[in-house]
């Protein structure tokens, strides 16, 4: 069987891949690391993709220069799309870190304000003793 | 199936290996237990928002069985000791204390404010009644700082909120030892100006009016 026959199905499968799987990621309501894993699968399959992708362009021969000027353009652009996805793929991982930074950031401070206010609570109830 | 060379099942068999031990290998790391930590506070830090309740109340639930089986286990000797101060002795904190009561704690403390829900006295009163180890002791003012230390290791420290309304808390595992040792200083202290309580005290203690 040639390849440049298979090249088209395996296309789709990984677009629908994808977008299916950054569907499903936004679906969660809270974060928790099966997101995380959607992430990851999303990544696979566009990395899929852009080998596929890659492909295509180092299989086409026999176009002319209009036609080679008109297939890169398209190129870049698709190039451009996919990229831009991995980024907010990466994007949101790097969030996802950032949110349990600030989490910890918080939790540090509700148990030193707590910890600080300890001791007056406590001269409170010695100066009402007395 | 004759036509398939040899050699393109043995590619297919690699892809297929290597790629399981890809996804056995993804899955471990996504979900590695990975807490949130720092050395001057404890080994794991879980921060709850207002509205977790059920979270909060399963952390604990979970620590509390935690210890219980360690202890049937034979991996802790002492006493399991439980010890808490609140504004006051509210549904959720029974709930907590119930459940530690059922699962071999057999010193609880806590410290609460003057007055409590009309509704719950009752309540307060089969607890006490039931359980003996259940030691309940009121504060001449409501405190502001509420905690829970369990057995000395773990902490649950919630932020200063009215009687009315509930706020965020965290929760510390294997709390750093000068971190808890602050909170059980504390607690000895408070516990000095605290009175006892009996259950029959309980029936006639002050309440807030809905």
């Amino acid at each position: 069987m040639d390849l440049t026959h298979l090249i088209p199905e395996f296309l789709v499968f990984s677009l629908a891949g994808s977008s299916l799987s950054i569907a499903a990621y936004s679906a969660f309501r809270d974060k928790n690391d099966d997101q995380k894993l959607l992430l990851v699968v999303a990544s696979c399959f566009t990395f899929a993709f852009l080998v596929l992708f890659t492909l295509t362009f180092l299989t086409q021969d026999n176009l002319t220069g209009l036609q080679y000027l008109f297939a890169s353009i398209f190129y870049f652009l698709i190039f451009m799309a996919v990229l831009g996805i991995m980024g907010f793929i990466i994007r949101r991982l790097i969030v996802d870190q950032r949110s349990k930074d600030d989490e910890l950031d918080s939790a540090i401070d509700i148990i030193n304000s707590s910890k600080d206010g300890l001791d007056s609570f406590i001269n409170l109830l010695e100066s009402q003793k007395k | 199936m004759s036509k398939i060379p040899v050699d393109h099942v043995l590619i297919l068999a690699i892809i297929i290996i290597s790629s399981l031990l890809a996804v056995f290998i993804l899955f471990k790391l996504v979900y590695k237990h990975n807490p949130i930590c720092d050395e001057y506070y404890g080994a794991e830090i879980v921060l709850f928002h207002s509205d977790e309740r059920y979270k909060k109340r399963v952390w604990r639930f979970n620590l509390i069985e935690d210890f219980k089986n360690k202890k049937s286990n034979g991996k802790i000797n002492e006493r399991l000791e439980l010890k808490v101060i609140v504004g006051e002795f509210s549904e959720n904190t029974q709930e907590i204390v119930k459940h530690a009561a059922n699962h071999n704690f057999e010193s609880i403390t806590i410290i609460a404010g003057p007055n409590v829900f009309c509704e719950d006295r009752t309540e307060i009163y089969t607890l006490l009644d039931k359980y003996n180890d259940v030691k309940y002791f009121i504060l001449p003012e409501r405190p502001t700082k509420h905690f829970m230390i369990f057995n000395n290791t773990h902490l649950y420290v919630e932020k200063p909120h009215r009687h009315t309304e509930t706020r965020g808390s965290v929760g510390i595992k294997k709390c750093n030892r000068k971190l808890l040792n602050i909170y059980n200083i504390a607690f000895n202290k408070i516990l000095t100006h605290a009175k006892p309580l009996t259950k029959e005290d309980v029936l006639n203690q002050q309440c807030y009016k809905e």
